[in-house]
């Protein structure tokens, strides 16, 4: 065949295959997103803002709709339904950005420092994320005003996403419970303390007698000579 | 005709809610136990014999809801039995497992012959431990399955009991199933089937019928009230055939192995497990 017709029918076919691999081609971005640990994922998070958690990723994408200064969400003002206390406020949990000002934070994970919160029931058998309840940056604290976990309005905006008809009362369940034998629980959740210290006197109680009656009558038995007939 | 070796303790009623007792309640631990240590890899593979994690959660919470049904059949069964055909002396029948002062008596009588200091008490129908073990499933039928009904509908009871109570009813719920799983285990099986007066196994609750010469041996007022009443003739019985025997000895001891094979990783895993 003539190399010149060949080539006419190739160049375009080359150029096609081009362009189709350009448009096609996955993006970097996506080859490096990174899973936390095996079983958590942030689906609910990624499907529902579309704002990415980049610090784990490298290198770092420009987060849509952030990168532009004046979009950046800065602490309201003192007002008269908002008094200067409330914008001042040290506690953590009351802030707009309860991680406002600390060192390295972009570089960190929720479990580094909440590394007791991050085994809770919810992560541990429900497969959910920190950030599916605590929502996206900048997270809010619990008692912030504005913050879905404020108890005011947790349950329609948090509990009620998986658990249909959550009601207030419900909210009030402890998602990041202590250990109910330690000195915390004793403090923050005294019912847990003391139900949990009755039923083990009582489970014991109930083992150390009924085990040691059993266990001598068997042995009395054993000496005694009886044997099924 | 050869004489009978054999008497009757147990009516077909009783032992088909023993069986359903069984089942169920084996049901419930291996799925409850599968659930508990789900963190651990033991877990996932006990749950993965009912496919996944939420398969044992639906399985554990309709074998549940069955349990109680059971349970309610079972009170109406012993109530309609007790009181309308006794009317209220059916109440200190000693056929009947009414809890007496006599138990109390027979429990400090068996304490002291065990170190020596008096003699066996003579036992009736049922003794105090047979009695203690009935009583126990009413005491953890109501906790595990108030606490288990709060539990699978969570956001149904939080209109009832406040929210924060349902960390305190898992916590119920879990160290009294750990409370009877023991109890069931380990000393029910142990004075019923490990006595050396009943080892290998004890089939009476598979038969209904239990050895003559033991409980002659064991519960002679028992024996006695019967011949009183004119009713032991009619309650001897002969031993069932070798089939039967073989298939409750085999069904037995299947049960068994698999109870202690569950109570030895509830044990060996105990550490591992978070209390939420």
């Amino acid at each position: 065949m003539d190399p010149r017709r060949l080539l006419r029918k190739a160049v375009p076919r080359i150029i096609l295959v081009l362009l189709g691999a350009i448009v096609l081609w996955p993006s970097a971005g996506s080859a490096q997103e990174e899973v936390a640990s095996s079983i958590r994922r942030y689906r609910d998070r990624e499907l529902s803002s579309g704002y990415y958690e980049d610090y784990e990723v490298r290198p770092r994408r420009q987060r849509p709709l952030t990168g532009i200064p004046e979009a950046v969400r800065r602490p309201t003002p003192a007002s008269v339904y908002r008094p200067q206390v409330a914008v001042e406020t040290r506690a953590r949990s009351r802030q707009d950005d309860a991680h406002a000002g600390l060192g390295d934070y972009e570089h960190k994970r929720c479990e580094e420092c909440h590394v007791t919160e991050a085994a809770n029931s919810h992560a541990l058998r429900g497969n959910i994320t920190c950030r599916q309840c605590h929502g996206v940056e900048p997270i809010a604290g619990i008692n912030a005003y504005f913050s879905p976990l404020n108890p005011i309005r947790r349950h329609a905006y948090v509990c009620a996403k998986c658990h249909e008809g959550a009601n207030p009362s419900f909210a009030t369940f402890v998602v990041h419970e202590p250990a109910p034998g330690s000195s915390l629980a004793k403090k923050t959740f005294a019912s847990l303390y003391y139900v949990f210290w009755t039923f083990l006197v009582l489970l014991s109680g109930v083992f150390v007698v009924s085990f040691g009656f059993s266990l001598t009558w068997i042995v009395k038995e054993f000496f005694s000579g009886k044997r099924k007939t | 005709m050869a004489a009978p070796t054999k008497i009757k303790r147990f009516t077909t009623p009783d032992r088909l809610f023993h069986v359903a007792l069984l089942v169920t309640f084996i049901t419930q631990t291996i799925t409850g136990l599968g659930r508990l240590y789900f963190p651990t890899s033991w877990g996932k593979s006990v749950c993965s014999l009912f496919g996944g994690y939420e398969s044992t959660t639906s399985v554990h919470i309709w074998v549940g809801i069955f349990m109680i049904a059971v349970f309610l059949v079972h009170v109406v069964y012993a109530l309609t039995r007790v009181l309308w055909r006794g009317g209220k002396a059916g109440l200190s029948n000693p056929d009947y497992l009414t809890p007496s002062f006599r138990d109390l008596r027979q429990w400090w009588q068996s304490l002291r012959c065990l170190f020596g200091r008096g003699e066996h008490p003579h036992f009736d129908r049922w003794t105090f431990w047979e009695k203690f073990d009935y009583w126990a499933v009413f005491w953890g039928m109501i906790i595990l399955g108030g606490t288990g009904l709060i539990l699978a509908f969570p956001v149904a009871a939080s209109n009832l009991v406040p929210g924060w109570m349902l960390s305190v009813a898992l916590l119920v719920h879990r160290l009294e199933a750990i409370l009877a799983i023991i109890h069931i285990f380990l000393i029910h099986f142990l004075m019923t089937h490990f006595r050396p007066a009943a080892f290998p196994l004890d089939d009476s609750i598979f038969s209904g019928y239990s050895d003559l010469g033991r409980e002659m041996a064991e519960r002679p007022a028992w024996l006695d009230r019967l011949k009183q009443e004119g009713r032991l003739e009619e309650s001897l019985g002969e031993a069932p055939s070798a089939r039967a025997r073989i298939t409750y000895c085999v069904f037995g001891y299947l049960v068994m192995v698999t109870c202690f094979y569950f109570l030895f990783c509830l044990f060996f895993y105990l550490p591992t497990v978070k209390w939420f």
